[in-house]
């Protein structure tokens, strides 16, 4: 019985809570919540916004506009007309997706590594600058790889003139701008001087000609960045006509009535199905080779998630979109699924009760209210938690626990 | 078979069950994703306090465009649910909005019961005690809050003693 619950919630229905907690991965499970659809809660299909600057599924948004024409986060009024693709959501969706994968697994990975118990502090190569900025200035200058407990740093190739960074001065890092040793606690004061302060004593390669010369060379290479690749061996120049083209894509999501847009398909307008026949509602679906049996009624509903569907798919991007003969199939599994659907009712809430009692019993444990717990208080919290463990609905929720009385220590010990 | 809807069901129960709001749970029946069973835990600092409220929620494909239907099972005193456990709250019918899931309804009754609506009764009796005689409708929730801690058999013969005395 438990089992098949686990098994929904195992199923392969991604999900933001695949991703560890905030504590382990921070902001990754916001981060895929927030290109997921409020409504259906996948990832955004045909993404577009409301003026109130809500995103939702184009077809999600287009089958609940006629329920209530208010926008279904904020309630402020909303309606077709101001549908608007989100093209820069959908390119975001779509790395997303490719991305996910990979980060899911790395973040599992860090997951389980901070599960262990903590080793024993290993002895840092210099312990002379345990200050916290000072070590982060160093690792982002030089790639360390850390494998089991020992932590070896490879000194990078030093970027970008030749001056290299002298291992009697572990505690400096070289200035990106005049190419001179700078304390690392320092370097951000350096900067805001125009270079001038705060120069590391000993520090022989900012001066004499060769820093001349790596200065020029420094001086070269932002020029050549900021002149967009220029000469350089980077990007290789852009032509203009493709500058053009590129304009043209942007306007499109913008401005559809531009002329140059002729080739994008149009949204189907609304019919005012009232004033129709069920005959003409029939033909209205026989030109789209859609079936047309059925009272008009249902030919009506049928015709309406036709619209939907439709309008939707010309929101989606043109690689994305779906072949009129798969929005058809699209159209019949969803009608076959309204077909199944019977509200189930319960007449005898006793008997109900009575036969789902051990499911209420687990519920009622599930729901409890944990006493407020202050820090001090997390070993019972967690003994607590592992006492339910054979009991309650789900392991899931036990994990979940656990998880939020490690968030409350991780809190507070960054916060002393 | 997992058409929309029943994604959509499926990780709000993933959703629950991970990330659960404080006094509530849900989970649905092992046979069918459609009915859920659910437990309030009546809010601290409420006559409801401590009580193991049930209810059930009956969803159909036209989830989340349209709210599912809630219902008690457990026996309530409260200005907004009827006699046969169902509920008078705007977000169950013209304020339900499709990024609602089941978290939000539970979370949603469960603030009712601390902040009833005296304005739009459904136990007429509940919401004028609500009104006038505070410290009666206090005895009565509380009557209610033990019932809840009952199995159903002991329930029903808890209602047909006092139905007897009255």
């Amino acid at each position: 019985m438990a089992s098949m619950l686990d098994r929904l919630l195992a199923s392969d229905i991604s999900d933001p809570t695949d991703f560890p907690d905030a504590a382990t991965a921070p902001g990754l499970r916001a981060f895929d919540d927030a290109v997921r659809c409020t409504i259906c809660r996948e990832f955004y299909d045909a993404p577009v916004t409301l003026t109130c600057g809500h995103c939702f599924c184009s077809a999600c948004i287009r089958s609940a506009l006629p329920e209530q024409q208010t926008c279904p986060t904020c309630r402020k009024p909303a309606s077709e007309v101001h549908i608007r693709k989100d093209v820069a959501m959908e390119t975001a969706v779509q790395a997303w997706k490719n991305a996910r994968p990979l980060i899911l697994r790395l973040a599992s990975e860090e997951a389980a590594r901070k599960a262990q118990p903590p080793q024993p502090p290993h002895a840092r190569h210099d312990s002379s600058h345990s200050e916290r900025t000072g070590n982060k200035r160093r690792r982002l200058q030089s790639p360390v790889i850390v494998s089991e407990d020992e932590v070896i740093v490879v000194p990078s190739s030093p970027a970008p003139s030749g001056s290299s960074i002298s291992d009697s001065l572990p505690d400096t890092v070289l200035c990106p701008v005049c190419q001179k040793q700078v304390p690392s606690q320092k370097i951000n004061a350096h900067l805001d001087s125009n270079c001038k302060r705060f120069l590391a004593e000993g520090s022989t390669s900012g001066s004499g000609p060769a820093a001349e010369s790596s200065k020029s060379k420094q001086k070269q290479r932002w020029n050549q960045l900021f002149s967009g690749g220029g000469t350089g061996s980077g990007a290789p120049p852009r032509s203009k006509d493709k500058d053009k083209d590129k304009d043209r894509e942007k306007g499109k999501g913008k401005a559809r009535a531009t002329p140059d847009t002729d080739d994008e398909p149009e949204h189907l307008p609304k019919v005012a199905y009232d004033i129709h026949p069920q005959k003409r509602i029939a033909e209205m679906l026989a030109e789209w080779d859609l079936p047309t049996h059925g009272d008009k009624a249902a030919l009506t509903r049928r015709h309406k998630k036709w619209i939907v569907l439709y309008n939707a798919n010309v929101d989606r991007a043109p690689v994305h979109r779906r072949t009129l003969d798969q929005l058809r199939g699209d159209l019949r599994k969803a009608e076959d699924a309204e077909q199944k659907t019977r509200k189930e009712t319960v007449d005898d809430p006793v008997a109900y009760q009575k036969a789902n009692k051990a499911a209420f019993a687990k519920l009622t444990e599930a729901a409890r209210p944990k006493k407020a717990v202050p820090a001090t208080a997390i070993p019972a919290v967690q003994t607590q938690a592992e006492d339910h463990g054979g009991q309650t609905t789900d392991s899931a929720k036990t994990g979940a626990s656990l998880v939020t009385a490690e968030d409350v220590i991780d809190v507070d010990s960054e916060g002393s | 078979m997992s058409t929309n809807c029943r994604r959509r069901l499926i990780r709000d129960f993933k959703r629950l069950s991970t990330d659960p709001p404080g006094g509530i749970s849900g989970s649905p029946c092992p046979d069918n994703i459609m009915l859920w069973n659910a437990v309030i835990f009546g809010p601290a600092d409420t006559p409801f306090e401590d009580g193991t409220f049930k209810l059930m929620l009956t969803f159909d494909e036209s989830y989340p465009n349209k709210p599912p239907t809630v219902k008690f099972l457990s026996r309530m005193f409260h200005p907004n649910v009827y006699a046969n456990g169902e509920l008078c709250l705007d977000i169950l019918q013209n304020r339900w909005s499709p990024t609602y899931d089941v978290a939000a309804i539970l979370t949603s009754i469960q603030s009712l019961l601390h902040d009833p609506n005296p304005n739009s009764p459904a136990n007429a009796e509940a919401a004028q005690l609500y009104r006038e005689n505070m410290k009666e409708y206090v005895r009565r929730v509380r009557a209610t809050v033990e019932d809840s801690w009952l199995d159903p058999d002991e329930q029903v013969a808890m209602e047909q003693d006092s139905a007897g005395q009255a």
